[in-house]
């Protein structure tokens, strides 16, 4: 068909008067009037077709044309057909046209341009007529308008790449898989991702890429997907990189049949980290939920309506409430003991106000029948918006405390003994019922007076303001001495603790008084009767070494007789040796004074005097016990041994009674051992640091305390000697405990026994 | 030598006491050495002079009594006075048996230890002559012939020449010429004299 028309075309056509249009008259030669019948038909195709001449002058321009380029056939005729479109090619025109001319005919791409101007893209066919003689005449195009084809295309190929860059560049790892699960193509970030190249992975079966352990969810996952094309399927697995680490990946797929068969889109996004934070934040609350639970018996949490959504008690609050039983009521609806309707009318507007309460206490009965005690502390919750949205908070079964509590004010309330809760401010806070009898005024009366008032300022600034003020210092004491009040004079045992109660700060001093007066009247008379007897015993003993004694007063003088015998003689000499005079007089003055301190030592045990309370050095009491009985222990062939520790703290005591003591146990011990035997005779007296006091020994080598009379052996009148009054012993425990000490009484090894005492070192005497 | 000086040993172990003997028996122009124990006395040089010991009853370890008894054992001849603080009668009586000098209860006199000092060192000269005189008796005796020693002993005895020659189976001219050298080398003047020294030397008189 193009070629007859070619051949046609190349005729120039009659001008046809039914055809007005100029541009429909382009043959001149009228015998080519067939041509216009066809020419008309040309027109009707929306393409451009003209005829040119081989100058390249316009011969024929149809209607199409005129619409493409905006030129009237008129206007185009005779003209340039290379001029009039300004032709563009890629192509060098005269290779076109050589083209043409060889083979006859040409078509490509060409852009020409309207009459306006604009480019317009054709897809041109070239067709050359000859004439009979085989020379060329003219050449006929046809050119169809691909301007928007060109577009459209440009359009595709531009969406194209963006979708390959989409698909390339990508941070989210893209995976094309076939239905075998072949990996028909990833993108450069999911192969990057798993450490691979794109070419490595195309080709290879997905399921390579998975953790082995989720291959076979992540299979399944896939084959559902293929089984429902169009719905999305998401899931978590594990990858393994090339290098063998692990990343948590969230996969989306969606099954698409295309020409070659359904493929499984799959988007992948690297999730390990939040994986890793999700991790984290489980611990982290787990931690602090075993943190909760091991602080505190309950944890719960309610709603903005203030009902239960949450408890959870922990192992070792037993009785605990049947499971979700008070789920989705309040704490107020929940059957309770305690508090009383104030106290829950505080808490619910606390609760309202959706402020942080603490230690809210609580009761409630127990499925046993007994009662629980319960402190609950809770936080308000806010969501981002700010809203309130409940509670969450923490409780603690407090029963135990709560009885203890109890205990302590019924020992508080029943003691025999005043006590009183004073403050820092020297008020009272608590009295109890004992203490507001001895001012004979209701307890409730004397609770927030201020001390002073009670005792009057004098007596409180002298006596009882210095003792609080050592209590809030931190001490805690307790002395005993005469008070006179007005119902005459009292002796007090008092008592200062520092308390302190919910903190370490030292809020309060209890104070405990108690009435000694009668017991100490009796026990003053008791002493007087006991002084006399131990004075009787001290004279008593001091018998047995009263040739000891004259011995240790005979030694001195003596020597002073003999001085004062060799002093006269030196006087006498000629020359007279002064010198050596002056000497003897010193040393019977020396001797003198010792004669004298034996006396002395003597005359304390035996005079009668008030107990006193010195600072004793229990060494040098032993040593002048020693000073006196030495001679009696040589004269019963006994050797004396001393351990004596030194730099001893000093002891509160009476002297005299102490060395009474130590006399008693030196006599004790030289009778022991004065039976016949041949059995060495050692005594040993020691003197030591234990236990926070002063310890002195006694041991003798004689036959020991059979055990069935050891406790007798302090008993009063117990006596194992025939001249003994048997109250030895009995005085040294009374004395020695009097002392705060103690008196007893040991096996010695390998024979004799032990006499032990000991005494506290205290700053006040006992 | 009876002008040799004499030493006093005190045995005290009260220092008051030793002070103040040291110092008397200085002002008496005495040589005087005090102990504080028989074991310090017992270790101590004692030179061969005449003195005494002043002994303390009452004493650390062994009492002053026990040593007493122990000293001749240790070939301590000095006479032994006892000082003690406060005397008993028994002990005078065991100190006074065993040969104690004087017994003073203190506090006693100066002079009364002074004398007693002044008897102990005269008894201590006297025995210190005796000894000498028995040991030259003894190197004497040891000079005889072993025949000499039987005829002496039976002239102590108080045999007869007669007697004698025929307990011996000898001749009475024979014992006449043993009794000249006897009476010679015991440098005898009289046969009252022979018999003393061989009395003092402690003769076993044989049997009648």
């Amino acid at each position: 068909m193009p070629r007859r028309l070619s051949e046609s075309l190349v005729t120039k056509p009659k001008s046809d008067g039914t055809q007005s249009r100029p541009a429909c008259q382009p043959f001149e030669r009228p015998a080519e009037v067939p041509l216009r019948e066809h020419a008309d038909l040309l027109n009707l195709t929306h393409d451009a077709m003209f005829v040119r001449d081989m100058d390249t002058a316009i011969k024929y321009w149809n209607r199409g044309a005129e619409e493409m380029y905006g030129w009237t056939a008129q206007e185009a005729l005779g003209r340039s057909a290379l001029e009039l479109l300004k032709t563009l090619s890629s192509v060098p025109l005269d290779e076109i046209e050589s083209q043409l001319l060889r083979t006859g005919r040409w078509e490509g791409e060409l852009v020409h341009h309207r009459r306006d101007g604009t480019p317009v893209v054709v897809a041109s066919r070239l067709a050359l007529q000859r004439d009979e003689q085989g020379r060329p005449v003219a050449v006929l195009a046809t050119n169809t308008d691909i301007t928007e084809r060109k577009r459209a295309e440009a359009a595709r190929q531009e969406l194209e790449e963006q979708w390959r860059a989409a698909f390339e560049a990508n941070p989210t790892m893209y995976f094309i898989l076939d239905a075998a699960g072949t990996i028909l193509s990833v993108n450069p970030v999911g192969a990057e991702q798993l450490g691979w190249r794109v070419d490595e992975l195309v080709g290879q079966p997905v399921l390579n890429v998975f953790h082995e352990a989720d291959r076979a969810f992540v299979q399944g996952k896939a084959e559902e997907a293929f089984g429902r094309p169009g719905r999305v399927m998401r899931w978590k697995a594990r990858k393994v990189r090339k290098d063998g680490t692990v990343l948590w990946v969230r996969e989306s797929a969606n099954a698409v049949v295309l020409r070659n068969g359904p493929v499984l889109l799959v988007a992948c996004e690297d999730i390990t980290e939040r994986k890793q934070t999700e991790e984290a934040l489980r611990e982290s609350e787990e931690r602090f939920r075993t943190l909760v639970k091991f602080s505190f018996d309950v944890y719960w949490e309610s709603d903005a309506q203030h009902r239960f959504t949450r408890q959870e008690y922990s192992a070792r609050f037993d009785r605990a409430p049947a499971p979700g039983s008070e789920i989705g009521k309040t704490r107020w609806e929940v059957p309770y003991l305690a508090p009383d309707e104030e106290a829950w009318g505080r808490h619910r507007a606390a609760l309202d106000a959706h402020v942080p309460f603490r230690d809210f206490e609580l009761a409630r009965a127990t499925p046993d029948g007994g009662i629980r005690h319960v402190s609950v502390s809770g936080l308000p919750m806010f969501d981002e918006a700010g809203r309130f949205t409940g509670y969450r908070g923490v409780g603690r079964d407090i029963t135990e405390r709560k009885r203890a509590e109890q205990l302590t004010r019924q020992v508080f309330e029943s003691a025999s003994d005043g006590m009183a809760v004073i403050g820092r401010d020297y008020r009272y806070q608590r009295v109890n019922a004992v203490y507001g009898r001895s001012w004979k005024m209701p307890a409730e009366t004397i609770i927030g007076m201020h001390v002073a008032d009670l005792h009057g300022t004098d007596f409180f600034e002298r006596t009882v303001k210095p003792s609080l003020d050592r209590c809030f210092a931190g001490e805690q004491f307790t002395f005993a001495e005469w008070f006179t009040t007005e119902q005459g004079r009292v002796y007090l045992s008092v008592s200062y603790t520092p308390l302190r109660l919910a903190s370490e700060r030292l809020e309060a001093a209890l104070v405990i008084t108690r009435d000694l007066t009668h017991h100490i009247l009796a026990s003053e008379a008791l002493r007087e009767a006991q002084a006399a007897l131990a004075r009787v015993n001290r004279v008593t003993t001091l018998g047995v070494f009263a040739a000891s004694i004259a011995h240790e007063v005979n030694q001195p003088l003596g020597a002073m007789v003999m001085s004062a015998g060799s002093c006269a003689r030196w006087l006498a000499a000629q020359p007279p040796e002064l010198e050596k005079a002056q000497r003897s007089l010193e040393r019977i003055a020396r001797d003198g004074k010792r004669a004298s301190e034996v006396i002395d030592r003597i005359r304390a045990l035996v005079m009668r005097q008030p107990p006193r309370r010195d600072r004793v050095d229990i060494n040098q009491v032993i040593l002048d016990v020693i000073a006196f009985t030495r001679d009696q222990m040589r004269r019963n062939d006994i050797a004396l041994e001393k351990t004596l520790a030194d730099g001893l703290p000093r002891v509160w005591g009476d002297r005299v009674q102490l060395q009474q003591v130590i006399l008693n146990l030196i006599v004790n011990a030289i009778e022991a051992m004065s039976g016949p035997g041949d059995r060495p005779r050692q005594l040993v007296i020691g003197a030591g640091e234990a236990d926070g006091g002063v310890c002195v020994e006694v041991r003798d080598s004689g036959p020991g305390i059979a055990p069935e009379i050891a406790d007798k052996l302090f008993e009063p009148f117990h006596t194992s000697k025939a001249q003994g009054i048997g109250m030895g012993l009995s005085i040294s425990r009374s004395i020695i405990e009097a002392h705060g000490g103690q008196l007893w009484t040991a096996p010695n090894l390998p024979h004799g026994a032990v006499f032990r005492f000991s005494l506290p070192i205290e700053e006040r005497g006992p | 030598v009876p002008n040799e000086r004499p030493i006093v040993f005190v045995v005290d172990d009260d220092l008051a006491m030793r002070e103040a003997l040291q110092d008397l028996l200085a002002s008496v122009g005495t040589e005087v050495r005090v102990f504080a124990s028989t074991q310090e006395f017992m270790r101590a040089p004692r030179p061969n002079a005449p003195g005494c010991l002043v002994l303390d009853v009452r004493l650390p370890g062994a009492s002053g009594l026990s040593f007493q008894e122990e000293l001749p054992r240790a070939g301590v001849d000095l006479p032994v006075i006892f000082i003690t603080g406060h005397g008993d009668i028994p002990m005078t009586v065991r100190a006074m048996k065993a040969g104690a000098v004087e017994f003073l209860s203190k506090p006693f006199r100066d002079q009364e230890l002074l004398d007693a000092i002044d008897a102990a060192v005269a008894r201590h000269r006297a025995q210190r002559r005796e000894s000498a005189l028995v040991a030259e008796l003894r190197q004497r005796f040891a000079a005889l012939t072993q025949r000499e020693r039987e005829v002496m002993g039976l002239v102590s005895a108080g045999r007869v020449n007669k007697q004698i020659a025929a307990e011996l189976g000898i001749s009475e001219a024979t014992v006449k010429v043993h009794r000249g050298q006897i009476m010679r080398k015991m440098q005898a003047k009289s046969l009252a004299q022979l018999v003393r020294i061989a009395d003092t030397l402690g003769l076993s008189t044989p049997k009648p």
